[in-house]
């Protein structure tokens, strides 16, 4: 009697002695704070992802003009590349017709155009247009997480939305606890702002899994586009340079003792 | 390997343009089964190749129907636009308009001579030389880096009998494609008749042969194995040797040596009903 009445005591002191959870969820902040942010966010996602394809403009078609001048400019590099393959008569009268016409700028697509600048001219329509684009790829990102962010935090702000099942160290409650003042609440309790946050950053994969790999539901790879847009290329520049290397290049046959390569075992 | 992967590879290799009728059909089957199947478990890229095949197959097998829903397809993904989209139209529209209104299609759809491809190649077949000439070279001071058109020209000029002209458009194809080993057993060809016909005096002719061997010994060692740069070799040497004044007897000796060996070999490894090996035994005669 005495030994089974000290063991229950042992179990119960047992049961005090394990972490008894210090809050309760209430199952209903699952339904109606957790999942409708979840959904609310993919969907955001999905529709940023389809408004960008649908809006994207086609690539500019290239005229005849600038497809000439590509076309010169990847023939002097195949030229001086693969010389080996011309005489030496046949190299020197190639290259003696191109240069002055190189210099020239015979081949050039606007040979009236000024040298680009590096910051983008807003008098050119051209270049008006580029701004434009990027100023709406800006507020297609920006807009949703600003209405986002604002109803997170008047609808759902201050509460306590899931309980992480690992420990963390106390570093992270900036990050997971956002929007409650609570000093002394355990890291693992992650509050309504936080759990959108934590979406924002990594539902990327799950968009991947969804739209394939090369989608524009995040914003990421976006904005490295807009940094990198095209650079004004002077055209006049390149054909010169290009005059000038093949003016110096030098020659040498292939054909040049190739019998006695082929006579070797 | 996949059914899609086989016929992207098919689409990447063009190998419809050389295909014979039987296999053009069956491939042109296996392409409409998966086109037909609205599977679209490949890349657009992958797709697209295909379905541009698909036009091609459809036009060759005379099935117009399925042309243009193919065409239809691209224009709808690609815009009617760009210049390969207007190529399709304009191989469609030649397939089945009447001449007339596809010369008038020409006037109205070509932009920046896209379509003019198409509209002179009829040029070559009414005899026009002189004027299928001029719109080579016009199309060749457009895109120079065009290897197919300077070799379309250069047999132009062959044909023509001017050989110092067709010799240097088959150059320009070698800086295009560097290592096409074909191109240069055609200008070692060139080279022998120019020789053959020179009236400049026997030197130029000599200087002119042993620049031919140059040129099959570098096909020959891009392509070991290939039939005619041996056979040059072997021909074009045999023809010198006949000359007492030759500077370098014993090193055309040895090649001319070496290519009949070669030449031997090749002939008994291959099919007797192979062209190349039936001239290959021909020469050796």
């Amino acid at each position: 009697m005495a030994s089974s009445r000290a063991r229950d005591l042992q179990t119960l002191l047992a049961d005090n002695q394990m972490a008894v959870p210090d809050l309760f969820l209430d199952p209903d902040l699952r339904t109606w704070v957790l999942a409708p942010i979840l959904v609310v966010m993919i969907l955001v996602g999905l529709t940023r992802h389809y408004i960008t394809v649908s809006s994207r403009p086609s690539p500019p078609l290239l005229k005849g003009k600038d497809k000439r001048q590509q076309a010169y400019l990847r023939y002097s590099s195949l030229l001086l590349k693969h010389s080996f393959n011309l005489s030496e008569y046949q190299f020197n009268s190639t290259v003696q017709a191109l240069v002055p016409k190189f210099r020239g700028g015979e081949y050039l697509a606007n040979p009236d155009s000024k040298p680009a600048s590096g910051m983008p001219d807003l008098s050119d329509p051209s270049s008006l247009e580029g701004v434009t684009k990027m100023a709406r790829t800006q507020i297609v990102n920006i807009v949703p997480q600003a209405i986002l962010m604002s109803w997170v935090s008047s609808f759902f702000g201050g509460l306590v939305v899931l309980k992480l099942p690992f420990p963390l160290t106390w570093r992270f409650k900036e990050m997971l606890q956002s929007g409650i003042q609570t000093a002394d609440l355990d890291v693992r309790w992650v509050s309504s702002i936080s759990w959108y946050i934590l979406l924002l950053m990594g539902l990327s994969s799950v968009y991947a899994l969804l739209l394939g790999g090369n989608n524009s539901a995040s914003q990421q790879q976006q904005q490295q586009q807009q940094l990198f847009g095209a650079p004004g290329v002077d055209f006049k520049k390149l054909f010169s340079a290009e005059a000038d290397s093949m003016e110096l290049a030098t020659h040498k046959s292939v054909l040049r003792g190739v019998q006695s390569r082929v006579l070797e075992p | 390997m996949g059914i899609e992967k086989f016929l992207f590879r098919c689409a990447r290799e063009a190998s419809y343009y050389t295909l014979e009728p039987e296999r053009l059909e069956r491939l042109y089957k296996l392409s409409s089964s998966f086109v037909d199947s609205g599977y679209k478990g490949v890349s657009d890229t992958e797709y697209y190749t295909i379905l541009e095949q698909h036009f091609y197959l459809s036009i060759l097998t005379e099935r117009d129907n399925d042309a243009k829903l193919a065409l239809q397809r691209i224009v709808d993904k690609f815009g009617s636009e760009g210049s390969r989209v207007s190529i399709l139209r304009g191989v469609y529209a030649q397939a089945t308009f009447t001449p007339d209104k596809f010369t008038e299609f020409v006037k109205k759809e070509s932009r920046d001579g896209d379509l003019a491809t198409l509209e002179f190649v009829s040029f070559k077949t009414d005899g026009k030389w002189t004027e299928y000439t001029a719109r080579l070279v016009e199309l060749l001071d457009k895109d120079p880096t065009s290897g197919e058109t300077w070799a379309e020209l250069g047999e132009i000029y062959a044909i023509a009998g001017n050989f110092s002209e067709a010799i240097k458009a088959f150059s320009q194809v070698l800086v295009v494609y560097p290592y096409a080993y074909n191109i240069f057993a055609r200008i070692g060809e060139l080279l022998h008749s120019q020789a053959t016909t020179v009236k400049d005096g026997i030197q130029v002719s000599m200087d002119q042969m042993s620049e031919s061997v140059a040129n099959f010994c570098r096909s020959v060692e891009l392509c070991p194995s290939y039939i005619r740069g041996w056979a040059g070799i072997y021909v074009v040497c045999t023809k010198l040797l006949q000359w007492p004044k030759l500077a370098e007897q014993e090193l055309y000796k040895k090649l001319q040596e070496k290519a009949k060996a070669k030449l031997e070999a090749l002939a008994k490894k291959g099919n007797a009903r192979n062209p190349e090996v039936a001239a290959a035994l021909e020469i050796l005669k």
